[in-house]
C-alpha cells in the first residue's frame, strides 16, 4: 500500500545541505501497524508527514496505493487526506472553539457528507469511543486523555486506510496512554486500519507487528513482520 | 457548511473580546462615515422625483462664450426663450420661468428678508410644487408662502387673504400656502410671486435676450415626443437671438437642454446654479468615508495577522482533515464579514446619535428617507467591506503548510507580514496626524477671524438693524442714554461679504473704471469704529433734515486702497477730487481713511467708499461707555420697543457678530468628531498589536527578568518598536500636514502660520496617545511574575 524507494529529505543549510533523512526505502503494507522509532532529531516526525503527505521528499519515490505521491496534483492530494488518511497527534490538535461534536465532524463537513449521514456517523463515534456525555463540551474541558480519544474518533471519523499517529501518548500518563494504545490495536485488528506510530516508548512500539528505526536520517533495522497477514 | 462557518467565526469573536471591541469600534465608526456618505448620494438622486413628469421635464442651460473663448455654462436663460418656445414650437407642452432674488417684504410694519421666486403660471404644474391650501398665485400682485414663510410673516392665523408689500411691487395679496418644500428639491425660497407681479422695471429684462443670467427656464414636452427635436430646435434660437446682440465682453451663447432626472448630482458646476448637489461634493465624501474605513479595515488585517500564531494550527488541523484553501478563506472571511455586519449595527447606532449635529443635517442627511433598498446597500456596502477587509488576512492564514504548524515542538513561531503590519500602522497615525494638523490650522484661523484686529473697533460697539424704524429717531433718542457715547449708522457690517460693489471713474466718460466696494454711513461713523483719517476731513455735518441723498451724499470717504486703485501716489493728493460713481453720480473725495479690514479675511483690503446715503441704513453702532452696557441695555431695549413694538430687539455687540460671522463651530464639530474618530482607530488598533505582540515576547520577559532587567528597561525594549513607528508617521505626516494646511489657508488673504503651535501640538498629541497606549500594555507585560511565564508548558 506505502512504497518509498530511495527517499531522502534535506533542507539547505549555508552552502551545503543537512540531511534529515537518507534513502530510506520501505514498503507498509494494508493492515499492518508499524511504529517508527529513534531518537530526538532522528527525522521520525519527517518521515511520518512525508508518509501522511504533509512534506514532499527531496528525492526519490512515493507510491501510495500504487500512485505516485510527487505527481498528484494538491486537489487530488486533498482526496486523498478526505478519504484515505487521518492523522492523531501528540499535543491533541483539536480545535479551541469547537464542541467534541463538532471536531469529530470536521473532517466530514471537508468530505461534503450530507447533513444526516453526519449526524449518524459522530453518534455511532461518540458511542463508541463512550463520550456520548461530553458532545457538547469544549477541548479545554476535558482532561488529556479524553481529548487524545476526540483526536482519535476525528481521525477515524472519515473511516480512512491509514492512520499517522505522532506520538499519540506522549502527553499522557501510563494509564491513558494504555487506553489509547488498546483502542488503537483494536482499531488495527478489528477494523483493519492500518497505523503507522512515531513513538518513544519501547512498550508501545511493541502494539505494533514492526518497528523501524531511525537514526541519523537512516533506516537501522528491518524488523521482519512477525505477523504478515494474508 | 456555511453555518459552521458563522457559528465558529461567532465563538471566535466572543473568546477574543479585545479584538471584537477594536474591530467592531473601528469598523463602525468607519461604516457610520459611509452611511452617511451613501444617504447623501441616496438624497442627491432624489432631487428629480417629486416633480409630476421629470422624464419629459426639462431645464434649458446656456453655454456662454467668453471674450477668452472658454465656454461657460449657465443654468439660467434669457427670459424671453420661453415665448419663443412656446408660441413657435409644437412639441412643447408647457414653459416655466423662474426668476430667483431675496428682498424685504412689509408685513404689519414688520420688515422681513425672504428670497422668493417670481414665476409664470405653469410653474405649479410644471414643477408641482404641491399647496396645502389656497390658489396658486397667478394673478398679478399675488403669491403663495411656504408654510415657515407664513409663519414667519403671520404667526399661527391663516395667512391666505392677507397682504404683504414690497417697496417696488406694492400690495401682494396672499392666495395660498405650498406644503411643505422637498428639503430636497432644487430650488429653495419662502415665497413665489407671480411673474405678474414684477414692476415694469424688472419686466423689461423679459424681452431682453441678453441678460443670459435673468432667469431659470423650464420645459415640458408633449407626452411621447423625443428630446431631439428640442435639442435640435434650441441652438437655431441662439443662432436666431444672438445674431443682432452686441455685448460687451462675451462672443455669444448656444442653449442645451438638461432633464430635470440629470439635475442632480450635478456633474459640473454650473453658474447661478440652484441647490443640486454635485458629483465633487459627493466624491469628497464618499472618499473621506472609505479612507476612515480602511484605517479601520487596517486594524482588522494587522490584528488578525498578530493572532495568525493561534489560528495557524487550526488552519493546519483543518487541512489534515481534507480543507482545501478556499474553503479556509471562506471560513476566515465569513469572520469578518461577521463582523462587519455586527459594527453595520453600531454604524446605525452611531449616525442616530450624530444624527441632531447641525452640520450633518444641512449638509449630509437631511429629508432623506431611508428605504429598504437603502437597508439593502447598507448591508451590501458592509458585507463588501467585510469580504475586502477579510482577504488579506485569509490569504495569509489560509497558506499555512500543516507540517509547519502541527509539529509537536512548542514554542513555534509563525509571524507573517510583519512589514506589512508596520507599515499599516505607520499608515494610520499619518492619515490620522495629517487630518488633525489640517484640522488645527482650520480652528486657529477661524478663530483668528472671529477675534483678530480688523483695525476697527468692535469692543464696545452694540449694533441695532433698524428693521425700518426711522434712523435718525432712533439715533436721537438713543444719544440720550446715559452710557451711550456716540451713535452712528451704516448700511453694512464690516467684516462680511463687504457690501454693494459699484463702478467708480475719474471722468464721466472714458478713463478706467473701477470697480469699489461701497457703504452708506454718517459723520459719526469714522469716530465711532476708530477708524484713521490720514488726509482731508470727515463727512461733513448733516443736519438732521437733511434726508436727501442730493446734496449731502456728494462727498466720500476713500480707503488707502481706493486712492492707489485711482492712480494716486498720495493721500493728500486725492482730496478734493471728483468720482463718478455708475455713471451717472459726481461725488468729491472729502478724506482718505487709513486701510482696515472691511471684508472677510478671504480678501486682501479692496478699495472702499464711505458715502452718506441715508436711505440705505441698514444698522445703527452704538458706543457704549465700558461698565455702563449694565444699564444702558435695558434702557435702549425699552426706546426700542416703544418705536417698534412688532419687531423684537435684535441687537449684536459687534465681537459676537463678527465671532459668530467667522467660527463655524458646526463645522469644526463635525471635523473634529472625524479627526477623533480616526485618531481612536488609530490608538485602538495600536493597542491590539501591542497587547498581542508582548504576548508572543512574554516568555522573553520572564528570562531577561530572571537575568536582572528591570523593569524600565524592559519597558523600553517592548516599546521601541512602536515607538520607531509613531516617530515614523510624525515624520511622514508633518509635511504633508502642512502642504494639507496650507491649501485650506491659501484661500485667506490673513492667515495663521502652520508653526511651531500646531505641528508641536499634533506631534505631542500623537506621541502623548500613541505613548500612553503602548505604556499601559509594556508596563503590564514588565511587571509579570517570570515565575509564570518560564513554567514549563
Amino acid at each position: 500500500m506505502i512504497s518509498l524507494q530511495n527517499v531522502s529529505k534535506y533542507y539547505p543549510a549555508g552552502f551545503g545541505k543537512t540531511y534529515v533523512l537518507r534513502n530510506i526505502t520501505l514498503d507498509i503494507n494494508e493492515g499492518e501497524f508499524v511504529s517508527i522509532m529513534g531518537p530526538s532529531g532522528s527525522g521520525k516526525s519527517t518521515l511520518l508527514h512525508i508518509l501522511g503527505m504533509l512534506e514532499e521528499p527531496s528525492e526519490g519515490e512515493y507510491l501510495f496505493f500504487d500512485q505516485p505521491v510527487q505527481k498528484l496534483s494538491e486537489k487530488r492530494r486533498t482526496e486523498l487526506h478526505r478519504n484515505y488518511i487521518g492523522f492523531v497527534f501528540q499535543a491533541y490538535h483539536l480545535i479551541d472553539e469547537l464542541t467534541v461534536y463538532e471536531n469529530i465532524e470536521t473532517p466530514l463537513l471537508y468530505k461534503g457528507m450530507s447533513s444526516s449521514e453526519r449526524k449518524s456517523r459522530v453518534a455511532e463515534l461518540l458511542d463508541r469511543f463512550n463520550m456520548v456525555a461530553k458532545k457538547d463540551l469544549f477541548p479545554s474541558q476535558l482532561s488529556g486523555g479524553q481529548q487524545q480519544l476526540v483526536g482519535i474518533a476525528r481521525a477515524v471519523a472519515s473511516q480512512p486506510k491509514v492512520i499517522f499517529a505522532d506520538e499519540p501518548t506522549g502527553n499522557l500518563h501510563s494509564d491513558h496512554a494504555k487506553e489509547i494504545m488498546d483502542l488503537f490495536k483494536k482499531l488495527n485488528k478489528e477494523d483493519g486500519v492500518t497505523i503507522v506510530q512515531v513513538t518513544h516508548s519501547e512498550a508501545n512500539a511493541e502494539y505494533g507487528n514492526r518497528i523501524l528505526r531511525l537514526k541519523d536520517g537512516w533506516l537501522e533495522s528491518f524488523q521482519v513482520p512477525s505477523l504478515e497477514r494474508e | 457548511m456555511f453555518r459552521n462557518y458563522v457559528v465558529i467565526a461567532f465563538r471566535n469573536l466572543w473568546k477574543h473580546k479585545l479584538f471584537s471591541v477594536i474591530n467592531v469600534v473601528g469598523l463602525s465608526s468607519g461604516i457610520m462615515v459611509c452611511l452617511l456618505a451613501l444617504i447623501d448620494i441616496k438624497g442627491a438622486f432624489d432631487y428629480g422625483k417629486f416633480h409630476p413628469n421629470p422624464e419629459r421635464t426639462y431645464r434649458i442651460l446656456t453655454d456662454v462664450t467668453s471674450g477668452e473663448n472658454q465656454v461657460v455654462a449657465y443654468a439660467s436663460t434669457p427670459m424671453p426663450l420661453a415665448g419663443v418656445l412656446k408660441r413657435d414650437y409644437g412639441f412643447v407642452e408647457q414653459t416655466a420661468r423662474v426668476i430667483r432674488t431675496y428682498a424685504e417684504f412689509t408685513v404689519d410694519r414688520k420688515m422681513l428678508q425672504e428670497s422668493y421666486c417670481a414665476v409664470d403660471p405653469a410653474f405649479f404644474t410644471v414643477l408641482g410644487y404641491k399647496l396645502a391650501s389656497g390658489q396658486p398665485a397667478m394673478e398679478p400682485h399675488t403669491a403663495v408662502l411656504t408654510p415657515q414663510t407664513a409663519e414667519k410673516f403671520f404667526g399661527r392665523s391663516n395667512p391666505i387673504g392677507k397682504t404683504i408689500h414690497h417697496k417696488e411691487f406694492g400690495t401682494i395679496t396672499v392666495t395660498g400656502v405650498f406644503k411643505p418644500l422637498p428639503i430636497r428639491s432644487h430650488l429653495r425660497f419662502g415665497l413665489a410671486l407671480s411673474m405678474a407681479t414684477l414692476s415694469a422695471e424688472n419686466r423689461k429684462q423679459h424681452t431682453d435676450w441678453k441678460h443670459y443670467a435673468a432667469g431659470y427656464t423650464y420645459v415640458a414636452l408633449k407626452k411621447g415626443t423625443s428630446v431631439e427635436l428640442l435639442e435640435k430646435a434650441l441652438p437655431a434660437i441662439a443662432a436666431r437671438a444672438t445674431k443682432d446682440l452686441r455685448f460687451t465682453s462675451e462672443k455669444g451663447y448656444t442653449f442645451r437642454a438638461q432633464p430635470l432626472t440629470t439635475l442632480s448630482p450635478s456633474r459640473n458646476d454650473l453658474q447661478m446654479g440652484t441647490w443640486e448637489v454635485s458629483w465633487g461634493k459627493l466624491a469628497t465624501e464618499m472618499a473621506v468615508g472609505l479612507v476612515t474605513l480602511l484605517l479601520a479595515v487596517f486594524n482588522y488585517v494587522n490584528l488578525t495577522l498578530a493572532r495568525s500564531l493561534s489560528r495557524a494550527r487550526e488552519v493546519g488541523i483543518r487541512k489534515v482533515s481534507g480543507a482545501v484553501r478556499w474553503q479556509l478563506m471562506a471560513q476566515f472571511m465569513a469572520e469578518s464579514v461577521v463582523l462587519s455586519v455586527l459594527a453595520l449595527g453600531v454604524a446605525y447606532l452611531l449616525l442616530l446619535l450624530i444624527e441632531p449635529m447641525p452640520f450633518v443635517q444641512q449638509w449630509l442627511i437631511g429629508g432623506v428617507q431611508l428605504n429598504g433598498t437603502m437597508w439593502a446597500v447598507f448591508v451590501g456596502f458592509s458585507i463588501t467591506a467585510g469580504l475586502l477587509a477579510g482577504f488579506v488576512p485569509a490569504r495569509v492564514l489560509s497558506g499555512f503548510r500543516p507540517a509547519q504548524v502541527l509539529r509537536s515542538q512548542t514554542g513555534l513561531k509563525v509571524f507573517k507580514g510583519i512589514t506589512l503590519r508596520k507599515s499599516l500602522i505607520v499608515a494610520q497615525f499619518s492619515i490620522a496626524l495629517i487630518a488633525m494638523i489640517a484640522l488645527l490650522s482650520m480652528a486657529r484661523q477661524q478663530n483668528y477671524m472671529a477675534t483678530a484686529d480688523y483695525g476697527f473697533r468692535s469692543e464696545g460697539i452694540l449694533n441695532i438693524p433698524l428693521h425700518g424704524v426711522p434712523y435718525q429717531r432712533l439715533a436721537n433718542e438713543l444719544n440720550r442714554v446715559s452710557g451711550v457715547e456716540r451713535v452712528s449708522a451704516t448700511s453694512e457690517l464690516f467684516g462680511g461679504h463687504g457690501g454693494d460693489l459699484i463702478r467708480a471713474r475719474r471722468q464721466r466718460s472714458g478713463g478706467d473704471s473701477v470697480l469699489i466696494f461701497s457703504s452708506a454711513v454718517d459723520q459719526y461713523f469714522v469716530a465711532n469704529m476708530d477708524l484713521t483719517l490720514l488726509a482731508g476731513e470727515n463727512l461733513p455735518e448733516m443736519t438732521a433734515n437733511a434726508t436727501g441723498d442730493g446734496a449731502s451724499g456728494r462727498f466720500i470717504l476713500v480707503n488707502e486702497e481706493a486712492a492707489k486703485a485711482f492712480r494716486f501716489s498720495n493721500p493728500r493728493e486725492v482730496v478734493g477730487q471728483s468720482l463718478w460713481l455708475n455713471d451717472s453720480t459726481e461725488v468729491q473725495i472729502a478724506g482718505v481713511l487709513k486701510d482696515f479690514r472691511f471684508t472677510t479675511f478671504n480678501w486682501a483690503i479692496k478699495p472702499l467708499i464711505l458715502r452718506y446715503q441715508p436711505k440705505e441704513f441698514r444698522y445703527l453702532n452704538v458706543k457704549i461707555a465700558a461698565g455702563a452696557e449694565a444699564s444702558a441695555l435695558p434702557a435702549i431695549q425699552r426706546i426700542w420697543k416703544r418705536l417698534n413694538p412688532y419687531e423684537p430687539f435684535a441687537a449684536q455687540w459687534y465681537a459676537d457678530f463678527l465671532y459668530e460671522r467667522h467660527s463655524h463651530e458646526d463645522d469644526i464639530d463635525f471635523m473634529s468628531l472625524l479627526t477623533g474618530l480616526a485618531f481612536s482607530i488609530a490608538c485602538l488598533g495600536l493597542l491590539g498589536m501591542v497587547t498581542y505582540t508582548t504576548e508572543t515576547r512574554i516568555k522573553e520577559v520572564g528570562i531577561r527578568k530572571v537575568m536582572g532587567a528591570e523593569v524600565r528597561q524592559i519597558i523600553w525594549l517592548l516599546s521601541w518598536d512602536f515607538v520607531k513607528l509613531l516617530l515614523l508617521a510624525g515624520a511622514i505626516a508633518i509635511p504633508l500636514g502642512y502642504l494639507a494646511g496650507m491649501a485650506f489657508l491659501i484661500n485667506f488673504a490673513y492667515h495663521v502660520s502652520i508653526g511651531f503651535e500646531t505641528l508641536g501640538g499634533c506631534i505631542g498629541l500623537l506621541l502623548g496617545l500613541g505613548g500612553l497606549t503602548i505604556g499601559i500594555r509594556t508596563y503590564r507585560a514588565a511587571l509579570s511574575n517570570p515565575a509564570d511565564s518560564l513554567r514549563s508548558e
